[in-house]
């Protein structure tokens, strides 16, 4: 997170970074609509260090998203999230899979979100070194 | 264009800690720049003075001390010079010498005695008043009379050589009888008197007030004079008359003396004479004095700035940028 770029900024980054991507009014619209879904849609002006720690780890979420990538890579990313917020970004993370035909491959600790994956693979398995 | 991007979006958050930056950055740039600018236009006032200065005739020693002495009036006193060597130039018709006592001070500026060749030598020119004729006259350079707010009309005072001195003698008041055209160079902030006047300043002249009788003082006629209340002595038309010097002129002092030769072959014939490492005194040139100090100063400045490019290409860690 850039703390000298707005939150709307910092949403949009993917597109200044990478010249392939068109930042045009469509992005614009995607981004404000992620923001809205993930309930930061008042706060897309303000800079990081006018958010909560939970409020920024929601716009990393929807700068992951915001390309409409094929393979989204998500590692603990509600572990900072209230109960509320953590399933509506969920929820969001596998609409936008299943929007954009993505796979979505996710690390986490909560065996609550378990069931809701295709395949899960626990690590727990390999902690002596062999898989049982 | 991202990194324009990006460096614009810094700019603006970070206004204050960028224009830190912005101004240590410009000052790393600038003092090198100013230094430049700064040396070169002391080399060339320096090297301008010294070259019109043919010859200089002063006590054995450093030649420095001789030089800034004479020809910048800094603080160096050099051991002084008999008034006997000039007589002795002035004899040997191969040059027009011009003493130069510079001992004294009046409110931060050198008094300078002199004498009128002085004048025409460094081509000086009066924007008011008149020039040096009476004893006690004080002719002021151009920074001088814009430092001390004062012109033809007003008066000076010599500064006590040294607060602890107590036999020494009473500062010297001096009419300002002209003020010079500035010239950009020390002569600015000189003050010019005649070099007899030096020498009152310096207590080998004096002067003698009138006495008073004890039947004036009774009967209320004149009040009694006494040094006990005279807190400087003063130049008039009344005790002009009375101003004398004690002792052989010959061995008067003078700080230094600017001998101007008539020709080449004069100017080597009277270095020759003073080749000898047994004589008191020395004849030097003072521009290559001048150019021996310019010349280290660069030195010295080239270094820094080798050490300096050194710094600023090898910085003593890398930069890391990290962005999360």
């Amino acid at each position: 997170m850039l703390d000298y770029l707005s939150a709307r900024q910092n949403i949009l980054y993917p597109y200044r970074i990478t010249p392939a991507l068109k930042l045009d009014s469509n992005a614009h619209a995607r981004a404000e609509a992620l923001a809205n879904a993930c309930g930061i849609g008042d706060k897309l002006d303000r800079h990081p260090n006018a958010l909560s720690q939970g409020e920024q780890q929601r716009i990393a979420i929807c700068r992951a998203l915001v390309t409409q990538p094929k393979l989204i890579l998500s590692d603990e990313a509600t572990g900072n999230l209230d109960p509320d917020s953590k399933a509506r970004i969920l929820e969001l993370l596998f609409e936008q899979a299943a929007a954009a035909s993505a796979s979505l491959l996710a690390v986490t600790h909560d065996h609550e979100l378990l069931p809701r994956f295709d395949r899960v693979i626990d690590f727990a398995q390999f902690r002596e070194g062999v898989p049982a | 264009m991202n990194a324009l991007y990006l460096a614009f979006a810094y700019l603006r958050y970070h206004w204050g800690r960028s224009l830190v930056l912005v101004l240590v950055a410009a000052l790393i740039l600038f003092v090198p720049a100013a230094t430049q600018v700064l040396l070169s236009t002391s080399e060339r006032v320096l090297l301008s003075r010294g070259a019109a200065t043919p010859l200089l005739l002063g006590s054995r020693g450093s030649q420095l001390d001789l030089t800034m002495s004479a020809l910048y009036f800094s603080e160096e006193r050099p051991d002084p010079v008999a008034m006997r060597e000039v007589e002795d130039i002035w004899d040997g018709g191969l040059a027009v010498p011009i003493p130069v006592h510079t001992a004294f001070s009046s409110g931060g500026f050198r008094i300078v005695g002199t004498t009128l060749d002085y004048f025409d030598f460094r081509r000086l020119k009066l924007s008011e008043g008149r020039g040096l004729s009476l004893l006690g006259d004080a002719v002021i350079g151009a920074d001088v009379a814009k430092a001390m707010g004062r012109g033809v009309g007003d008066a000076l005072v010599s500064s006590p050589e040294n607060l602890f001195d107590l036999d020494g003698v009473y500062p010297l008041e001096m009419p300002i009888v002209g003020v010079l055209a500035p010239t950009n160079s020390p002569d600015d902030q000189a003050v010019f008197v005649d070099i007899k006047t030096a020498w009152v300043i310096q207590g080998i002249g004096h002067g003698h007030e009138d006495a008073v009788t004890a039947a004036e003082v009774a009967d209320g006629t004149a009040a009694l004079s006494s040094a006990a209340v005279l807190q400087y002595q003063r130049i008039t038309p009344d005790n002009i008359q009375s101003f004398h010097f004690h002792g052989n002129q010959d061995d008067f002092p003078a700080s230094a003396v600017i001998v101007v030769p008539n020709d080449t072959r004069a100017a080597t014939i009277l270095k020759g004479r003073y080749l000898e490492t047994g004589k008191p005194t020395q004849l030097i040139e003072p521009g290559a004095v001048v150019q021996s100090l310019v010349d280290r100063i660069f030195r010295i400045k080239t270094l820094l700035d080798v050490v300096t490019g050194i710094k600023l290409w090898r910085p003593s860690r890398p930069s890391v940028w990290w962005c999360s």
